[in-house]
């Protein structure tokens, strides 16, 4: 997909402070936590602030009407886990809350969550570019979603 | 952003950490109690790495003359792609924010609002699990919301049968006009993820919205048993009006 498009690949290539001529040592490794940690920061505080927006704007009646369609729980659980953005640590327990669902859609929920959410969108976006991080994030919710489908029927 | 603000910035986030989780217990309403140990070193290194920044902008000042190229901001851009490696992305400034909300917000730990929005989540065990340990012989038993919800709901042996049950939480606004729930929320990793046990109280005027009670009465079988999101009942016998526990969540 990159090499097809190699003009929004590039991104932004060299992070990292002044590789070049910056300093060494522990001077270096402050450096780049620094550099890390506000680049990643502000990122993740937008993202937290959209999942937490999220978390208590989508109407859950809403969500419990698309239950009973087969197809379209997938996605909305999917689309739900990239809304959600809750941690891959917790994201059964919520899954298993969301008893009206199907199995093939809790599955969806928990493979999307960990790859896609608006926290990692927020993040790629700021430090790869938002031409990447559209481009991957799209990519990675179809392959997600499929694989969980395939999964869902094939065993579940 | 200068150095001098970088490292500020750092101190400040670093402090507001260190206020949550080494010096209250504030970090309880936010995230869960094992996370202590991460939040407490994450706070010591920011601090630490603003103090370092401090010092060597500090050194800087002292000696005008010896500026490095990465004394100051480049100017936006300078290296064709929009990326100032030097200073530090506008979205940094959002870090300002969850310093703000830890200074002067405190923001309380979910509660009422929540618990009313949300179903009632009961666990039901896996088959393989052997049924329900019998419960201990204390009256009354004190039990977690959970583990009352899921017995309630899920126990086909009926083991909170003749049990005086004693359960801690916060009132809710019920489904039905003039009931009220007893509600308690589980975290298992941050307050993300939060879901809700919820039991509704007969026999007993409802305390305020969000107050903290201690209700000890009998489980009512209604017949929502082996249904999910169902909430089960306990007709009270005694209510007792309680302080918010240190850690809020089950």
């Amino acid at each position: 997909m990159w090499r097809r498009r190699p003009n929004a690949a590039a991104g932004r290539g060299s992070c990292g402070p002044g590789i070049s001529h910056g300093p060494t040592g522990w001077a270096a490794f402050r450096a780049s936590l620094e550099h890390d940690f506000l680049h990643a920061g502000g990122s993740l505080v937008i993202g937290g602030m959209t999942a937490a927006t999220l978390n208590v704007a989508v109407p859950r009646d809403l969500l419990k009407g698309l239950a009973g369609l087969p197809g379209v729980d997938v996605l909305a659980l999917a689309v739900l886990a990239v809304l959600l953005a809750v941690c891959s640590e917790a994201d059964a327990f919520v899954a298993a809350g969301l008893t009206s669902f199907s199995t093939t859609a809790k599955l969806a929920f928990m493979v999307v969550g960990p790859m896609v959410d608006a926290k990692l969108i927020a993040l790629q976006a700021g430090t790869f570019g938002r031409a990447f991080a559209w481009r991957f994030s799209a990519t990675t919710f179809v392959v997600a979603v499929t694989a969980a489908t395939l999964t869902g029927w094939w065993l579940l | 952003m200068t150095r001098e603000v970088r490292a500020l910035l750092h101190i400040l986030l670093g402090a507001a950490v260190l206020h949550i989780s080494l010096f209250s217990e504030l970090y309880l309403r936010y995230v869960r109690e094992g996370l202590r140990p991460y939040l407490i070193a994450s706070g010591v290194l920011l601090v630490a790495v603003g103090l370092v920044g401090a010092v060597s902008a500090a050194r800087k000042l002292l000696r005008p003359g010896h500026d490095g190229p990465d004394a100051h901001d480049g100017p936006k851009g300078h290296d064709g792609h929009g990326h100032d490696h030097h200073g530090a992305p506008r979205t940094a400034w959002l870090l300002l924010l969850p310093v703000l909300a830890i200074y002067l917000l405190q923001p309380r730990a979910l509660g009422a609002f929540t618990a009313q929005h949300s179903d009632n989540t009961a666990v039901r065990p896996a088959e393989a699990a052997g049924g329900f340990a019998p419960l201990p012989t204390t009256d009354p038993v004190s039990m977690r919301l959970a583990d009352f919800d899921s017995r309630a709901l899920w126990d086909s042996s009926g083991s909170l049968k003749g049990h005086r049950i004693r359960l801690t939480g916060f009132a809710t606004p019920g489904s039905g006009d003039g009931t009220w729930d007893l509600a308690r929320l589980t975290i298992s990793c941050c307050a993300a993820d939060a879901s809700s046990s919820k039991v509704v109280i007969r026999g007993a005027d409802a305390p305020p919205e969000g107050a903290w009670v201690e209700v000890t009465g009998e489980w009512q079988p209604d017949g929502a048993s082996g249904q999910d999101g169902a909430v089960p009942t306990l007709t009270a016998n005694q209510i007792r009006r309680i302080a918010e526990p240190e850690n809020p969540y089950e």
